[in-house]
C-alpha cells in the first residue's frame, strides 16, 4: 500500500469513526489494559517446543468490531506474559504471501470480516500453510468471512448467519466436553456470559466434522426464548477445534464485548486454543459425534434386558439431535448397522432396529433383510423395515415371502400391507387361499390395505374361495378397497363393491357398512334402501339403519321416513324420533306431534324430547299441558322440551298463554319462564303473584326471584305489602331481598325499600320491609333501623331488632350489644345478644383478642345460661391461652359447668402444640374438677352421645330430617376440606370410669361418595381421615380405630371433611 | 410411502360431525322390553355383554355394568387366568349361577355370535387391534381411554366404528359429571369472552429402578399380553406383576399424560368446541428418566396452537399455575374445573343461566347408562370415538414433540406432520407378527 492510499484510508476511517460513533476503534485505556494484564494467565499450559510466532490479522472488509484493539492487546500481553508466542499485528493482505507467512506458526483472525482472498496466490498460500501443518485461530467474527471461498469456509467449521443472542443479553453456555484439555479453563462447569453469540448453520457447522467444546445451553429459559430462532439453533456451537489437512483450527465465537478480554477463564480458553493451533498442546480432535459413538460402542453392544439403559438413552439423544444433518445421520446409520452385524444380544439388536426404523435408509436393507427371514429376529427387522422408505425395502420384503413360512411370513405380509406395496398384489393374492389360515388372513387384510384396482379385482375373485372362517376379514378388506376408491374420488369403482356387499346373506355389520357406502355415493338410492328396511320386519337392521339416517341429507328423505314413523315398533319409533330431532328438519313436526299422542309412554317421552328441539312457539301449549297432566319421565321430557324450545317467539307465546291457562298448566308455564330465564315475563308474573291459587302465587314468587331486576323492585314491594298469608309474606320478603341483592352498586340496594317505607303505614308491612333490609345487609340503613328499634310500636321494634340480629355482616354488633344491655324487653335483649354472639363468630379481620373481647362483653350482658352456653360453644375456635383463661371461671359456674369444661378441654387440646405448659396445666385442672360434667362410660355400660350434646362451630349445624332424626351436618357446597380444623367442627366431652380400650360407633347417613367423610380425633391422638362410608339411609358404622384410654375426661372432635355428611349419634363402649 | 397411511372415511366424517357435535342434546331412552333383536333374544331382552380385559379397570367397569338391570354379562376374557377367574366369580355371584364363560383369546369371545356389546379395558398397545375387531364384528363398545397408543390406530378405530355403525362410548366419564358439563357450557357460550388460553394440568410422572427379568407365572400368557408390542422378557413392572404399572413404559402407554388426556384435554376441547379437530403447531419439553425400568416422562409441558383457537398448554400439575384440571382464560375472566371443584373469575359467572337459544351441550349424568341408552336408541353417546381420538391425539402429538424436541407443524385434517418425515413415522408402530390392523 502506497502513502497516498494509506492517507485516503485514514481519511475514510476518520469519516467512519465520525459517523458511526458506536463503532469507534478507540484506544484501550490504561485502566482497561491493567485489567487485561491482570486477567491473562501467568503461564501457558504447555511449554512451547520452539519460539512461536502468531500473525494477528484484523482487516475488516465488512463490519468492524470495536473489540479488535482489545484483542490485539490481549494477545500481545498473553504472548509476552506466558512466553508462549510473540505476535505480529497486521491488516495488510500481503502478510499472506508465502514469503511472509513462512515465519509464522499460526494465523489468528481477530474479528476480521468479509475476507475472501480474491488473489488466487494468496488463497493457495494460506491453504498450503494450514494443510501443511500450521494453525489457524478465529475470534468471534472470524466466521464472518470466505463467502466466496468454500474451502476456507469449510475449514472454519461454520459461517456467520445472524446472532439472535445479542451483546446486551446474558446467555448460558454448556461444556460439551468437560474433560477436554481445552475446556479446563472453565473447571468442568457451564457458565453464563454477557456477549453476542453467532449462529453458524449446518452443513458447515457439523458435529461430525469438528469437536465442539462449548455451545449454548438451551435448558436455560432466557437463552431458549430469544426471538427469531430457527430449528437448527437447538445446537449452537460456540467453540470448537478441528484438523484440516495436517493443520489445526481453533475457533471461539466469544469476544464481541470488550470485557471478554479481561475475563480470565475465557482468556485461558483462548490461550489453550492458541497453543493447540501452534502445535504445542496436543488434544483429541475426533469430531464430537464420532467421539460419543465410539465411547458408547462397547456399552451399547452389550446391552441386555434389565440392564442400565443409560448408554441407549445417550445414543437416542445423539440421534435426536442429528435429525436435520443428513451427514451425521448417515454416519450414525453406518454405526448402528455395524453394531447390528456384531454378536450383540437380542435386546441390543432390538434397540438398534427401533432406531433404524426412524433414521434408516436403503443402506440398512441388506443387513435387515438377512434378519427378516430368521424367526428370532424377523419381528425386530420388520420393526425397522416397515417404516424405512424406498422400493428396496419392498423388494426385500417380497423376496423374503418365498423363503419363509408360518408366523415370519405372516409378519412380512402384514408389513407389505402396511406399506401399501402394489407390486406385491399378485404374490399376496395367491396366499389368500393358503392352507395356513393365519397366512391367508394376513394376505386378505394386506390386499385391503393396498386397496388398488387389482387388489379389489383379486379379492372379488377370491370371494368363494376364502371359506366361511375368513369371510369377515375378507369382507372387511373388500370394503376397504371401496372406501379407498371413494377417498380418492373414484365413486364409479366403489359403488359396485358396496352393491355386491349389500345382500341378505352378508352379516349385519357388513350390510350396514355397504349400505353406508351406498348412502354416501348415491344418497337417493341409499335413502330408498333405508326406507325399504324401515318397511320390512328386520328390527335389528332397522335400528342400525335408522342411525344411518343422520347422514343422508335432504327434506325429501325426512318426508319419506317420517311417513314410516307410525308403522315402526316402539323401539324403532323412539330411535327415529331421535333421528328426526337431530336432522332438525321442521317438516317432521306434525308427525312428532302425532307421536306425543301415542298409546305407548316411551314413544311419548321421545316425542316430547324431539318436540323440544324441532318445535316452535306453537308447541308451547302442548308441552305445558303434558307437563301438567303427565307424571314421571313423561313430565320431565315435556318440561325439558318446554325449556329447550329455541324459537325466539316461544317466550312470548308462554306469556300469552298464562292468563287463560288452568292452574296446573299455569304453574308449568311460570316455571318455564324461570328455567328459560325469560326476563320479559316479570310483568306477567307480577300479576300471577296475585292469582287466586296459592300454588300459582308461590311459583310466581319463586320465578320472580330469578328474573326480576332493580327496576321491578317498586312493583315487588307493592306485592309484598299486599300479601295476605304469613307464608306468602316470607316468600315475598325473600323475593324482594334476592332481587335487591342483585344490584351491583351496593349503595343502591336499599333505595327502593327506603323510598317505600315512609308511605307504608300497616305495621306488618313495615316489619316486612325492615326484615328485607336486614336480609340485604346494607350498612347505610343502620341508623334508620336504630331509630326503628325505638319505634312506638313493639312489633316494629321487634322487626328492627330481628333485622339487625340477622344482619349478614358484623356492622350492627355495637348496636346489638348496646340493646342487649339496655333494652327493656327481655325477648329483645335475648335476640340482640344472640345476634351479637353470632357476629363474634363470623369471619372478619378482627384480631382474636378483639373477638375475645366481644365474647367477654356478651358474657357480661348475658342474663341466662342459654346465651352463656352459646358463647362457650363458640369460644374454642379462638385457640389462645387468653381464651383458655377466659373460660376458666365458668368451670365453677353451676349453670354452664358442663359446657365450660368441654370448651376448656377443646382449647387446651388445640393449643397444646404451641403452649404445652398452659395446656397441660389446664388438662390437669379439668381432671380434678368434680363430676356433674359430661357423661361417663364404663365397661358394661355404654353411652350414646346425641347430636345435641355437641358443641358446634359453624358451618357445622344441628338439624333434623323429615323423620325427626336429629343430626349434625355442614350444608352441602360440594367442597372437601383436606385439612382438619379449617371448617365446621363438633366437640363432644365425656368421661371414662377407668383405663381401657374405647370403641366407637357412629350413626350416620351418607348417600354418595362426595359426602361420606370426616376428620375425627380423640384427645391428642392424630386425626383420622374417616372416608368411604356410603350408607343406605341411617346406619351404624364402626369407627376405623379403637383407642387405649386412661380414666378421666376425654374430648372427641369431629371436623368437617366432606360437607353433606350427616352424623347423628355416637355410641361409646369401654372394654377392660 | 407417504400415502401408505391412508385415511379412509374422511368424507363421511366431514358430513356428520356437524350433526354429532351440535344437535344431539336429548338422550332418548328405549326400554329394554321394547327391544326384540332378531335372532338374539337374550334373557329378559337384556343387552348381552362380554368383557375383554378384566384387571382393575375392567373389574370396575364390569361392576358398573353388572349393576345395570338391562345388561346380561355372559363372557369374560383376559390373558391372566386369575383375572378371568375372579371376573367369572363376580358375574356368577351376581346372577346366582355359573353360566359366565371365560376366554384367553379375545377372538374367540368376539366370535361367539350372541353378544350385543363389549367392554374393553386393556393395556394401550391392544386398544387399536381389539377395538377394530369388535367393531368389525358389529358389536357396540364401551372402551377405556386413551383411545389408542398411536394416532394411526386411533384413526383406524374411528373408521371402523363409523364403517360398521356401532356405538362407541369412551370411558371419559367426566363428561357425565355435572360440573364439567357446566364449565364447558359456560365457556362455549362466551361467559368468559373470547378464550385466548387454556391450561390442562395432569398428574406428575414417576421413575423406577431397573428390574431384572423373572420367570413368567403359570397363570399368565405373557406373549399374548405383549401382543403387537416388541418382545421383552417378563418383568415385575412395579407391584409384583406386569399389571397396572405397564403405564410407565412407552411400549404400552405414554404415562400420566396419555392416561389422563382422555379426561382433562377432552374437557378442554369440549369447552372450546375443538373436539373434532386438532392443533396446528406443537412444541414442548419432557423430562425423561435416563435410566431405570420406566421411560415415560416424569415431567412434561407442551404448547399447542389451534387455527382460530386459543393456545393450549398441557403439563403435569406441578408445572401448571392452577394444578390439575382444565382452566380456560378469556377476555372477561377464567373458569377452572377439576374433580375437586369448579371455580371462576368473576365468581358470578357460575350463577349464569344458559338461555334456550344458546348452545346446550349433550347432557348425561350416568356415563355407563348413557352408553346403554345409546345402544338401544342408536344415538351418538356423550364420548364418541372421534372425540376421544382428538383428545388423545393432543397427548400423542405432545409426546412426539417432546421426543423429537422440535416444533412440529400438524395438519389436523390429513393427520400428518408437515415437513418432518421422522415425526410422521412416529404416528404408527409396526406390530409383532401375527398382529395387524
Amino acid at each position: 500500500m502506497n502513502q497516498k492510499s494509506k492517507a485516503i484510508n485514514i481519511v475514510l476511517l476518520a469519516i467512519c469513526c465520525f459517523s458511526l460513533l458506536t463503532n469507534i476503534s478507540r484506544a484501550v485505556s490504561p485502566q482497561e489494559l491493567q485489567k487485561i494484564e491482570n486477567a491473562v494467565p501467568p503461564s501457558a499450559s504447555a511449554a512451547p517446543r520452539q519460539p512461536r510466532k502468531l500473525l494477528v490479522f484484523n482487516l475488516c472488509n465488512g463490519y468492524k468490531h470495536s473489540s479488535i484493539p482489545y484483542w490485539d492487546k490481549a494477545l500481545e500481553i498473553m504472548g509476552r506474559k506466558t512466553g508462549a508466542f510473540t505476535v505480529v499485528i497486521s491488516s495488510d493482505m500481503s502478510m499472506f504471501m508465502p514469503e511472509n507467512l513462512k515465519d509464522f506458526d499460526a494465523v489468528c483472525l481477530n474479528n476480521s470480516t468479509k475476507l475472501d482472498f480474491e488473489d488466487p496466490n494468496l488463497r493457495k498460500s494460506l491453504m498450503d500453510f494450514i494443510e501443511g501443518g500450521k494453525g489457524i485461530v478465529g475470534i468471534h467474527a472470524a466466521t464472518d468471512n470466505f463467502y466466496y471461498w468454500p474451502e476456507a469456509a469449510e475449514m472454519m467449521g461454520g459461517q456467520f448467519s445472524g446472532h439472535p443472542w445479542g451483546s446486551g443479553g446474558t446467555w448460558a453456555v454448556k461444556l460439551d466436553d468437560p474433560n477436554h484439555p481445552l475446556t479446563a479453563a472453565f473447571g468442568g462447569k457451564g457458565f453464563k456470559i454477557k456477549d453476542e453469540i453467532y449462529r453458524t448453520e449446518r452443513p458447515l457447522y457439523s458435529r461430525t466434522r469438528q469437536r465442539i467444546l462449548l455451545s449454548l445451553d438451551m435448558t436455560d429459559e432466557a437463552t431458549r426464548s430469544v426471538k427469531g430462532l430457527k430449528p437448527g439453533d437447538a445446537d449452537t456451537g460456540i467453540s470448537w477445534v478441528k484438523r484440516y489437512g495436517k493443520g489445526r483450527l481453533f475457533y471461539c465465537s466469544l469476544g464481541h464485548n470488550h470485557h471478554i478480554t479481561w475475563d480470565a477463564a475465557v482468556l485461558r480458553h483462548f490461550l489453550d486454543g492458541i497453543q493447540f493451533a501452534l502445535g504445542d498442546l496436543r488434544v483429541d480432535t475426533t469430531p464430537s459425534t464420532q467421539k460419543i459413538l465410539k465411547e458408547l460402542r462397547r456399552k451399547v453392544a452389550v446391552y441386555d434386558y434389565g440392564q442400565s439403559r443409560r448408554p441407549l438413552t445417550k445414543l437416542t439423544n445423539v440421534i435426536r439431535d442429528a435429525h436435520d444433518s443428513p451427514e451425521e445421520l448417515k454416519l450414525i446409520e453406518e454405526y448402528l448397522l455395524d453394531v447390528l452385524e456384531s454378536d450383540a444380544p437380542p435386546a441390543c439388536k432390538q434397540f438398534i432396529c427401533r432406531k433404524l426404523s426412524i433414521i434408516g435408509t436403503e443402506e440398512s436393507v441388506p443387513t435387515l433383510a438377512e434378519m427378516l427371514t430368521e424367526p428370532e429376529t424377523s419381528d425386530m427387522a420388520r420393526y425397522a423395515l416397515e417404516r424405512i422408505p424406498g422400493p428396496a425395502v419392498d423388494q426385500a420384503l417380497r423376496d423374503a415371502l418365498d423363503n419363509t413360512s408360518g408366523k415370519v411370513k405372516v409378519g412380512i405380509i402384514n408389513s407389505l400391507g402396511q406399506r401399501g406395496d402394489r407390486k406385491a398384489v399378485r404374490q399376496l393374492s395367491k396366499l389368500m387361499t393358503d392352507t395356513d389360515k393365519e397366512i391367508a388372513r394376513a394376505a386378505i387384510s394386506a390386499l385391503g390395505w393396498i386397496g388398488d384396482r387389482r387388489a379389489a379385482a383379486l379379492l372379488h375373485r377370491a370371494r368363494s374361495k376364502v371359506g366361511a372362517e375368513l369371510h369377515l376379514p375378507w369382507a372387511h378388506a373388500y370394503l376397504m378397497c371401496a372406501d379407498n376408491f371413494l377417498a380418492k374420488g373414484g365413486k364409479r369403482r366403489a359403488i359396485p363393491i358396496y352393491r355386491r356387499m349389500y345382500v341378505a346373506d352378508e352379516p349385519l355389520s357388513i350390510r350396514i357398512a355397504a349400505l353406508r357406502g351406498i348412502v354416501t355415493v348415491t344418497p337417493e338410492i341409499g335413502a330408498k334402501a333405508v326406507l325399504d328396511v324401515l318397511k320390512g320386519d328386520d328390527s335389528e337392521m332397522q335400528a342400525m339403519v335408522i342411525g344411518l339416517l343422520r347422514e343422508i341429507p335432504g327434506a325429501e328423505v325426512t318426508k319419506a321416513v317420517t311417513a314410516e314413523l307410525p308403522n315402526l315398533s316402539v323401539a324403532g319409533q323412539v330411535q327415529l324420533l331421535s333421528v328426526l330431532a337431530d336432522r332438525g328438519d321442521q317438516s317432521a313436526l306434525p308427525a312428532v306431534i302425532d307421536a306425543t299422542k301415542s298409546p305407548k309412554a316411551d314413544v311419548r317421552v321421545a316425542a316430547f324430547g324431539a318436540l323440544g328441539i324441532l318445535g316452535d312457539a306453537s308447541s308451547v301449549d302442548l308441552l305445558a299441558q303434558a307437563a301438567a297432566a303427565r307424571t314421571g319421565a313423561e313430565r320431565e321430557a315435556a318440561r325439558d322440551g318446554l325449556y329447550k324450545l329455541r324459537d325466539p317467539k316461544a317466550d312470548e307465546k308462554i306469556l300469552a298463554s298464562i292468563p287463560q291457562a288452568e292452574s296446573k298448566i299455569k304453574v308449568e308455564l311460570i316455571r318455564s319462564i324461570g328455567e328459560r330465564n325469560a326476563v320479559t315475563g316479570v310483568g306477567t308474573l307480577l300479576k300471577t303473584a296475585k292469582d287466586s291459587e296459592a300454588a300459582v302465587r308461590a311459583e310466581s314468587f319463586k320465578v320472580l326471584r330469578v328474573i326480576a331486576e332493580q327496576k321491578d323492585l317498586p312493583a315487588l314491594i307493592k306485592l309484598l305489602i299486599d300479601v295476605e298469608s304469613e307464608a306468602e309474606r316470607k316468600q315475598a320478603e325473600r323475593c324482594v331481598a334476592a332481587v335487591a341483592r342483585k344490584i351491583a352498586d351496593q349503595s343502591r340496594r336499599t333505595e327502593a325499600i327506603l323510598a317505600a317505607l315512609p308511605f307504608v303505614k300497616d305495621v306488618r308491612s313495615r316489619c316486612s320491609l325492615l326484615s328485607v333490609l336486614g336480609k340485604i345487609g346494607d350498612d347505610s340503613v343502620l341508623p334508620m333501623l336504630r331509630t326503628a328499634v325505638k319505634d312506638d310500636n313493639t312489633q316494629v321494634q321487634d322487626a328492627a331488632i330481628r333485622a339487625l340480629a340477622d344482619w349478614p355482616g358484623t356492622e350492627p354488633a355495637e348496636i346489638l350489644i348496646e340493646l342487649a344491655r339496655s333494652t327493656p324487653k327481655e325477648i329483645h335483649r335475648v335476640l340482640a345478644l344472640r345476634g351479637y354472639i353470632r357476629m363474634a363468630g363470623l369471619v372478619s379481620d378482627r384480631s382474636t383478642a378483639e373477638t375475645l373481647n366481644m365474647y367477654r362483653a356478651a358474657m357480661e350482658a348475658a342474663q341466662r345460661p342459654e346465651e352463656k352456653k352459646l358463647v362457650l360453644a363458640r369460644i374454642p375456635k379462638l385457640r389462645t391461652v387468653e381464651a383458655l383463661k377466659f373460660v376458666e371461671p365458668y368451670l365453677e359456674d353451676e349453670t354452664v359447668k358442663a359446657e365450660a369444661q368441654v370448651a376448656y378441654m377443646a382449647i387446651a387440646v388445640a393449643i397444646k402444640a404451641e403452649h404445652e405448659e398452659e395446656a397441660e396445666a389446664a388438662l390437669d385442672k379439668i381432671r380434678k374438677v368434680g363430676d356433674g360434667g359430661p357423661a361417663v362410660v364404663s365397661p358394661g355400660s355404654e353411652i350414646v352421645l346425641g347430636p345435641a350434646k355437641a358443641i358446634l362451630t359453624p358451618p357445622m349445624e344441628l338439624t333434623s330430617d323429615k323423620d325427626g332424626v336429629l343430626y349434625i351436618v355442614v350444608p352441602t357446597e360440594g367442597q372437601r376440606l383436606e385439612e382438619p380444623g379449617k371448617g365446621g367442627r363438633a366437640i363432644y366431652g365425656f368421661n371414662t370410669s377407668q383405663k381401657g380400650t374405647l370403641h366407637l360407633d357412629f350413626y350416620i347417613n351418607c348417600d354418595n361418595i362426595t359426602n361420606d367423610s370426616w376428620h375425627i380425633k380423640l384427645d391428642d391422638n392424630p386425626y383420622v381421615n374417616w372416608n368411604d362410608l356410603v350408607t343406605k339411609g341411617w346406619e351404624w358404622k364402626e369407627f376405623a380405630k379403637e383407642y387405649p384410654v386412661e380414666q378421666g375426661k376425654h374430648i372427641l372432635i369431629v371436623d368437617q371433611r366432606e360437607d353433606g355428611a350427616k352424623m347423628s349419634e355416637i355410641r361409646l363402649t369401654l372394654k377392660e | 410411502m407417504k400415502t401408505r397411511r391412508r385415511i379412509t372415511r374422511r368424507s363421511f366424517l366431514k358430513k356428520t360431525t356437524g350433526l354429532a357435535a351440535g344437535a344431539i342434546a336429548f338422550p332418548y331412552v328405549v326400554p329394554s322390553s321394547a327391544l326384540g333383536k332378531a335372532g338374539t333374544i337374550a334373557p329378559s331382552n337384556r343387552i348381552v355383554m362380554g368383557a375383554i380385559g378384566v384387571g382393575s379397570m375392567g373389574t370396575g367397569d364390569m361392576r358398573g355394568f353388572l349393576n345395570k338391570r338391562e345388561v346380561q354379562m355372559v363372557a369374560v376374557c383376559d390373558v391372566d387366568k386369575k383375572h378371568y377367574d375372579r371376573a367369572k366369580k363376580n358375574v356368577d355371584d351376581k346372577y346366582g349361577n355359573s353360566d359366565c364363560k371365560t376366554y384367553l383369546d379375545f377372538r374367540e369371545l368376539l366370535g361367539r355370535g350372541d353378544l350385543d356389546a363389549v367392554q374393553l379395558a386393556l393395556p394401550d398397545q391392544w386398544h387399536g387391534l381389539i377395538s377394530v375387531a369388535a367393531a368389525r364384528a358389529g358389536l357396540d363398545i364401551h372402551g377405556q381411554k386413551p383411545l389408542a397408543r398411536t394416532i394411526h390406530e386411533g384413526r383406524a378405530i374411528c373408521d371402523a366404528v363409523k364403517r360398521y355403525g356401532v356405538i362407541w362410548q369412551t370411558g371419559s366419564q367426566q363428561r357425565s359429571e355435572g360440573k364439567f358439563h357446566r364449565a364447558c357450557e359456560l365457556v362455549r357460550n362466551g361467559r368468559i369472552g373470547k378464550v385466548y388460553k387454556v391450561e390442562v394440568g395432569l398428574p406428575d410422572g414417576k421413575a423406577a429402578d431397573l428390574k431384572p427379568p423373572i420367570t413368567v407365572p403359570e397363570w399368565l400368557d405373557w406373549n399374548f399380553w405383549l401382543g403387537p408390542a416388541p418382545w421383552r422378557p417378563y418383568t415385575d413392572f412395579g407391584r409384583g406383576t406386569c399389571h397396572w404399572d405397564w403405564r410407565w413404559i412407552m411400549d404400552y402407554s405414554g404415562g400420566q399424560l396419555t392416561d389422563w388426556a382422555g379426561h382433562h384435554i377432552d374437557i378442554a376441547h369440549w369447552g372450546l368446541g375443538l373436539e373434532y379437530t386438532g392443533p396446528v403447531e406443537i412444541e414442548g419439553r419432557g423430562v425423561y428418566p435416563r435410566d431405570g425400568l420406566y421411560d415415560v416422562p416424569i415431567a412434561y409441558k407442551f404448547t399447542c396452537k389451534y387455527t382460530d383457537g386459543p393456545e393450549m398448554i398441557v403439563a403435569n400439575q406441578s408445572q401448571q399455575p392452577k394444578g390439575m384440571g382444565a382452566a380456560w382464560y378469556g377476555e372477561k375472566g377464567w373458569i377452572h374445573v377439576r374433580r375437586g371443584g369448579l371455580w371462576a373469575e368473576p365468581e358470578s359467572i357460575l350463577k349464569e343461566v344458559i338461555a334456550p337459544s344458546e348452545t346446550h351441550l349433550y347432557k348425561s349424568d350416568d356415563h355407563k347408562q348413557n352408553f346403554l341408552d345409546c345402544v338401544k336408541s342408536r344415538q351418538q353417546p356423550i364420548a364418541p370415538a372421534e372425540v376421544a381420538h382428538r383428545s388423545i391425539s393432543v397427548a400423542l402429538l405432545g409426546e412426539i414433540a417432546m421426543l423429537t424436541e422440535r416444533k412440529l407443524k400438524w395438519d389436523p385434517e390429513k393427520e400428518v406432520f408437515l415437513n418432518d418425515e421422522q415425526a410422521n413415522k412416529m404416528l404408527s408402530r409396526p406390530m409383532r407378527s401375527p398382529w395387524h390392523l
